[in-house]
């Protein structure tokens, strides 16, 4: 546990003490602030929609993760394995996985961060007068968050797999588009009308996208999808620290 | 120390190692997110202040008490035309209500969302129709082994109120209320009770023919083909009495219908009727606009419970759509729409229709007077006539004028159906009558816009009083004023300005600070 805060502070501080990150958080934060209000006034005053809206049911949510996560966590692994850092990370008296750990939760807390932004919108509308559902606002908050956690550990398996940062934002990129594109082959797949259990309970065990919106966007906490995002996560972490193993054997 | 190097096949073995390792690790995670998603290891908490992803607890309790999944198959396309978007609306609410079961108790629901666009989609979705016996859009079926439940649109699933076409003052088609979970939670109740009430429609006496009549003679042939299939649909059985080719009315019959005829039923045939009554047997009787019946004993037992057939037709003045006024003389007089005003809000069969302003159409109808109650007997209005209704009489010729002569015809206002309830010589729970002034409701013509009404009488008959009340839930609603105030602008200072320019300073101070060393 040491070894994971220690590496997690060490990374928390290389993004935060970076430009580039605030600069990101400025681009992400204004797209952010934009879409919220224009969604505020599209729905005629409605700031519960807004919301949900910018947690999850607008294409930016989507395109600023699947974007933003491979830049963040590209240099995490294959630049520190270019530069020479890595071994001289993996032979420090920490743990791989600590390694990974720590990496994956400074860049989660990139987004948790970034996301931050919607409660603090409802912070300054219940100062306002107008209470917004807190109920649904941090169980979307929570989800993103863990959404972000997922995305971001493809990035890291990307940037194991490696050592080039660019050909690492690629990998994770696709995969992360390969991800959200899974209820459109299902749809290709199956016809609007499906009649194949085992395909579609094949296809449900990989489906972020629907599972995302089918609950933490909604306002409710579902045990089955949070064990979804936490299997997949758990399995990228393991993939992750057994390729930085594999590394000492090269 | 000795430098240890691998060479090509061991560093390859190490590496097929490692991918089998990382497969294993994907496998382990499908293997989890399968196993956390039984219905048993699984639950769901709704944060939200309105419980929007909840369900009623009666509603939870039925999905859980289903021995297997219930189908639910949706029928709709989308409709150009004023009715369009409530019937859109419609749709949408009852999906995400749909979504809501399916995620709060999984694999209580098998949903199909039949898409009627393509021409692949058509054809499964006339299988699938034609298997389930169903012909009119949109509906919505739910189904449990061979029993199904047939849902409207309109008026099971939501009210759509029809607006003011006057230009005058218009106002479009709108949902006026949606209770989709109540009419899911009534399918699913029926779908899971033991009986399956038994309906004769009586013949030999001129009833309106209860086999499916073609579309195209539907016009002009007598018949109540579409009541029989919505009342299957409704989880009832349906068959047909003929006294002279079956003798007694069976023992497993529960409710004996009589639609539209018009010729006299004997005394000897109406004996096997009044014993059926005796031993609690619920009676329907909807009568013919024909004239009056020497020696029909089915009149005579209704006059012996208060309810007396009256000679003519209803008729009510109609608006001239050139001058806006009120006008009689024309056949269009003879049909009838009655408003929510007149239908009692006593009586379960009437009282929700009052509830929700329903109307009823009626053509050719004739009235009932209403005598004192006999003893053992209890009367219940349902029906009255419209407002400045008259009962139309025939000329000597037997034509009928559509307008009041007030030297042989009045405005009384009458009864357009009654209910009774008749205590049995037995003592057991008393027999049901019911008796509608005019078959024509029950036509192929009408019977899909007096549905409710009609469903709700062979339900009281059948004494199967399925209703469920699901609590209201207030919407939770946060607004603020987007045209005046500060609120929005202040909003918007924070969302776009604020927040951005504050990470966008912090970056630059770090930049800064970071090149001073």
């Amino acid at each position: 546990m040491n070894g994971t805060v220690a590496i997690y502070r060490r990374e928390f501080a290389g993004l935060f003490f970076q430009p580039l990150a605030w600069i990101l958080l400025f681009l992400a934060l204004g797209v952010n602030g934009l879409l919220f209000t224009l969604a505020v006034r599209g729905a005629g005053g409605d700031v519960s929609g807004a919301m949900a809206y910018n947690l999850g049911q607008s294409f930016w949510f989507w395109a600023i993760l699947v974007v933003l996560s491979p830049l963040i966590t590209m240099r995490m692994i294959s630049e520190e394995a270019r530069s020479g850092l890595l071994e001289f990370l993996m032979t420090a008296p920490v743990t791989d996985a600590a390694v990974v750990l720590g990496k994956l939760l400074a860049a989660t807390s990139f987004f948790a961060v970034l996301w931050a932004s919607v409660p603090f919108y409802g912070v300054v509308l219940e100062l306002l007068g107008v209470g917004p559902d807190w109920g649904h606002i941090l169980s979307a908050y929570l989800g993103s968050i863990v959404l972000s956690a997922l995305f971001c550990t493809i990035g890291l398996f990307a940037s194991a797999l490696t050592s080039t940062p660019a050909i690492a934002a690629f990998i994770a990129f696709v995969l992360n588009v390969g991800v959200l594109l899974v209820p459109v082959a299902k749809t290709l797949l199956l016809g609007v009308v499906s009649n194949d259990e085992l395909v579609e309970d094949t296809i449900r065990i990989v489906d972020a996208w629907t599972r995302y919106q089918s609950s933490f966007v909604v306002g409710a906490l579902d045990s089955a999808h949070f064990a979804f995002f936490l299997a997949w996560i758990g399995a990228f972490l393991f993939a992750t620290v057994r390729l930085l193993e594999a590394r000492r054997w090269r | 120390m000795v430098a240890v190097t691998f060479g090509r096949w061991t560093r390859a073995s190490l590496s097929l190692q490692v991918a089998l390792v990382v497969l294993l690790s994907f496998v382990a995670a499908a293997l989890v997110v399968f196993v956390t998603s039984r219905p048993d290891l699984r639950w769901r908490v709704d944060l939200t202040a309105s419980g929007r992803n909840s369900l009623d607890p009666q509603t939870v309790q039925l999905l859980r008490d289903l021995p297997e999944s219930a189908a639910v198959d949706i029928f709709y396309r989308a409709a150009a035309g004023p009715l369009g978007p409530p019937l859109a609306e419609v749709e949408a609410e009852f999906r995400e209500l749909l979504f809501v079961a399916t995620e709060q108790v999984p694999e209580s629901l098998d949903v199909t969302v039949h898409d009627l666009y393509t021409s692949e989609g058509r054809a499964v979705a006339d299988r699938r129709m034609a298997e389930l016996e169903v012909a009119l859009l949109p509906v919505v079926v739910v189904s449990l082994g061979d029993r199904r439940v047939v849902l409207q649109f309109d008026p099971d699933l939501a009210s759509i109120d029809l607006g003011e076409a006057d230009p005058r003052a218009y106002r479009p088609p709108s949902m006026a209320e949606f209770r989709g979970e109540e009419a899911l939670a009534e399918a699913l109740a029926r779908l899971q009770s033991d009986a399956e009430p038994r309906v004769l429609f009586a013949l030999g006496h001129g009833e309106y023919r209860v086999a499916p009549s073609p579309q195209a003679e539907r016009r002009t042939l007598r018949g109540a083909g579409l009541l029989a299939g919505e009342l299957r649909g409704d989880g009832f059985s349906v068959g047909t009495w003929d006294p002279l080719r079956d003798g007694p009315v069976p023992a497993d019959c529960n409710v004996l219908a009589f639609i539209g005829p018009d010729q006299p039923v004997p005394a000897d045939q109406m004996r096997f009727v009044e014993d059926f009554v005796d031993r609690g047997g619920s009676l329907l009787v909807a009568a013919d606009a024909g004239l009056l019946m020497r020696d029909d004993a089915l009149g005579a037992f209704l006059e012996r419970h208060g309810l007396v057939l009256e000679r003519g037709i209803v008729n009510a003045p109609v608006r001239d759509p050139r001058t806006g006024n009120l006008i009689a003389g024309t056949e269009q007089c003879e049909l009838l729409d009655v408003d929510e005003e007149r239908l009692s809000g006593g009586h379960p069969i009437t009282a929700p229709l009052r509830e929700r302003g329903r109307r009823l159409r009626f053509i050719q109808a004739r009235s009932f007077d209403r005598l004192p109650a006999p003893a053992g007997t209890l009367l219940f209005d349902l029906v009255g006539t419209p407002e400045n209704a008259w009962r139309d009489l025939p000329d000597a010729a037997g034509r009928w004028n559509h307008a009041l002569d007030p030297a042989t015809e009045s405005r009384t206002p009458s009864h357009l159906a009654l209910a009774a309830e008749i205590d049995r010589p037995d003592g057991g729970d008393p027999a049901r009558l019911v008796a509608i002034g005019a078959a024509t409701a029950f036509d192929d013509e009408l019977v899909t816009i007096n549905l409710d009404f009609v469903r709700n009488t062979f339900n009281w008959l059948a004494d199967r009083d399925v209703r469920i009340r699901v609590a209201r839930r207030d919407p939770f609603e946060a607004k603020i004023d987007v045209q005046r105030g500060d609120e929005f602008p202040t909003l918007w200072n924070v969302a776009v300005l604020g927040l951005p320019g504050l990470c966008l300073a912090l970056g630059l101070v770090i930049a800064f600070a970071r090149r001073r060393g």
